[in-house]
């Protein structure tokens, strides 16, 4: 082994390939692949309706048909719409908000195991997979808030200024969730069987996030409004209804919410890097 | 071990003197490499459970697989070395590891840039068409949009896809699915390329072009590691040869000394695939006599006495191993 030894001390270049690249290299490479990653959860998208009749039209027919069993449901049978008076907008942007949430942070328990064999021919920096996902599901999110508009102008609701500020919430929204995608995609690789349980702790904050119903028509408890209130989705999807329906929505939401983001954005993509060899391999 | 040193230069090898790497610049160096993963392992389904509990019978569980055992090799530049070894020896969980794509479990490995590695089962996206493959497979590497957009028509010219190259990678066969990945992977011209057993499938033309890229890549001191079962195209491509077997190295050196004790210990499974051949072609020529005695006392189902015609002609096996041995052997390129 002596020649071995001794063209490592004399070749200086040589660089360490099986050891997780320094954050500030590994942020740098994932910047040098920036239109990768805007590609990726196009071609995605491309091949998801790709067997179906109706092809892309189900990236718009998918939220509103899921709008329409919703408003069915609980909007005359039930009449959870107290205290509501825009039910369908109100409703519908709840669902459209937590799907997006939901879908990312569900689907993350499976993104790396779906990517094996790509990780395994191909080196990229990993956290693109999650990110990536995260990117496609905000797509698939936004004709999901174009239904939203659609329900509001026609219900009666007139555009205002306080729609410009849509946007910006939403890129709150994504910054959170793809924080979210992060954490889990990990964990997902760590704990494969999360993938079955994940789902039923998401349903449980998806009643836990006032996506249905108005909590204060419901309780008074003020400790249990409170638990409304710290909940980063319950405060995300406020947000966009106070955009859209003028609901009265806490000022410091607008601390809270991107707060939230960065906390988990910065906090999940530091989590995942640190795990970055270990995605390839087999667990 | 029987000999690893990595000096390929038979002129300079008079001795480990301290000057014989002053020329060979490496270019990857993988120091002690273990690879060990966990693995369902299931039980024999043909043990009931009641009597495995009375045998004391492992049940099935998971189980540590240990691929590759302390693999240490230095890759120097315009070298090629070609890895051998049994199905299941840890080749390609060596390559893979050697690309930096999986965590070691022990060990090193150091390079001057990252190795391509370029596989069979190169995870390109069937659903998307050729064209997009391209597209996203080399924007992965790096490349820029209009980089690619700038190279696509030489890039599909080369691949030789033609119309195909504008359905789903789906529709290909395995041929054209290692044009594709072998394109993508070379477009790139890399430091350090990794083969493992891609070029198998690909046809005369193929082949062709691609033994023209790879050259082209070791003139521009770039650096290869070759798996394959083919020993002659491993000869003809590397001067030097890892035998592998287990996970661990049965001998490194130059590809003549290393392919004949491979092949000793491993006796071409040509000679059974003639054996077999000689023994169908036996049976043939049997059956074709007793079908011909029979057509003849057919013939002469009035005579009384029942001669073959051509009785003199030689028959018994002996005979029919005679008459089968210059039979014509197709695909015999092998090494003898």
């Amino acid at each position: 082994m002596s020649t071995t030894e001794r063209s490592v001390d004399s070749a200086v270049e040589l660089k360490p390939i099986t050891q997780r690249p320094p954050l500030r290299q590994y942020i740098r490479e994932l910047r040098a692949r920036s239109e990768y990653i805007r590609a990726v959860p196009l071609s995605d998208m491309r091949v998801q309706h790709l067997d179906t009749l109706l092809g892309n039209v189900w990236f718009l027919l998918n939220p509103l048909m899921q709008a329409g069993v919703y408003l069915i449901i609980f909007g005359p049978l039930l009449a959870v719409d107290r205290g509501v008076d825009n039910y369908p907008v109100y409703l519908v942007t709840g669902i459209m908000v937590f799907r997006f949430f939901s879908q990312t942070v569900n689907g993350g328990t499976r993104n790396m195991k779906k990517n094996e064999s790509l990780m395994r021919s191909l080196y990229f920096p990993r956290a693109i997979i999650p990110f990536a996902a995260s990117l496609s599901n905000f797509y698939q999110f936004l004709p999901g808030m174009a239904v939203v508009l659609a329900i509001a102008l026609a219900t009666g609701e007139s555009p205002s200024w306080r729609w410009l500020l849509l946007p910006p919430i939403l890129v709150v929204a994504f910054i959170f969730v793809t924080g979210c995608g992060f954490i889990t995609s990990r964990l997902g690789h760590i704990f494969p069987d999360l993938d079955s349980a994940l789902p039923h702790i998401i349903r449980m904050g998806f009643y836990g996030s006032g996506v249905l119903y108005a909590p204060e028509s419901f309780t008074s408890n003020r400790s249990a409004l409170l638990v409304f209130d710290l909940n980063p989705v319950f405060q995300l999807v406020s947000l966009v209804r106070w955009a859209l329906l003028d609901r009265p929505s806490p000022d410091w939401f607008w601390l809270a919410a991107p707060g939230y983001a960065t906390v988990f954005f910065v906090g999940g993509f530091l989590y995942f890097w640190r795990a970055e060899l270990r995605y390839g391999s087999q667990q | 071990m029987i000999d690893t040193t990595s000096n390929d230069y038979a002129d300079e090898d008079a001795g480990d003197d301290d000057d014989d790497t002053e020329d060979l610049v490496p270019t990857l160096v993988a120091r002690n490499v273990h690879v060990r993963y966990n693995s369902h392992a299931d039980r024999d389904p043909s043990t009931s459970l009641l009597r495995m509990r009375r045998k004391n019978v492992p049940r099935g569980s998971r189980a540590e697989v240990h691929a590759v055992r302390g693999v240490s090799l230095t890759l120097h530049q315009g070298e090629s070395i070609g890895i051998v070894g049994s199905n299941g020896s840890g080749k390609s969980t060596l390559v893979t590891a050697l690309s930096g794509l999986i965590e070691l479990s022990e060990g090193e490995v150091l390079a001057t840039s990252r190795p391509a590695l370029l596989g069979v089962g190169a995870a390109l996206r069937p659903k998307l068409s050729g064209r997009r493959n391209i597209m996203l497979g080399l924007l992965a590497l790096g490349l820029s949009r209009a980089e690619v957009n700038n190279r696509m028509k030489a890039i599909i010219k080369f691949s030789g896809l033609g119309d195909a190259i504008d359905r789903p990678m789906a529709t290909y066969s395995s041929g054209m699915r290692a044009r594709l990945a072998f394109t993508i992977a070379t477009e790139v011209a890399p430091d350090i390329l990794i083969i493992d057993e891609a070029l198998a499938v690909g046809d005369r033309d193929f082949r062709a072009r691609a033994a023209n890229r790879l050259q082209e890549i070791r003139d521009a001191a770039g650096s290869m590691i070759v798996i394959s079962h083919n020993l002659s195209e491993v000869a003809s491509m590397c001067n030097r040869v890892i035998w592998l077997e287990d996970g661990e190295v049965v001998q490194d050196g130059e590809a003549d000394t290393v392919l004949a004790n491979y092949e000793s210990a491993n006796p071409s499974p040509k000679k059974a695939e003639k054996r077999m051949k000689r023994r169908a072609m036996r049976r043939r020529i049997r059956a074709r006599e007793r079908e011909k005695a029979l057509e003849w006392a057919i013939e002469n189902v009035d005579g009384d006495i029942a001669i073959p015609p051509d009785s003199t002609a030689p028959s018994g096996p002996a005979a029919s191993e005679q008459a089968a041995d210059p039979a014509p052997r197709p695909s015999d390129g092998g090494v003898a």
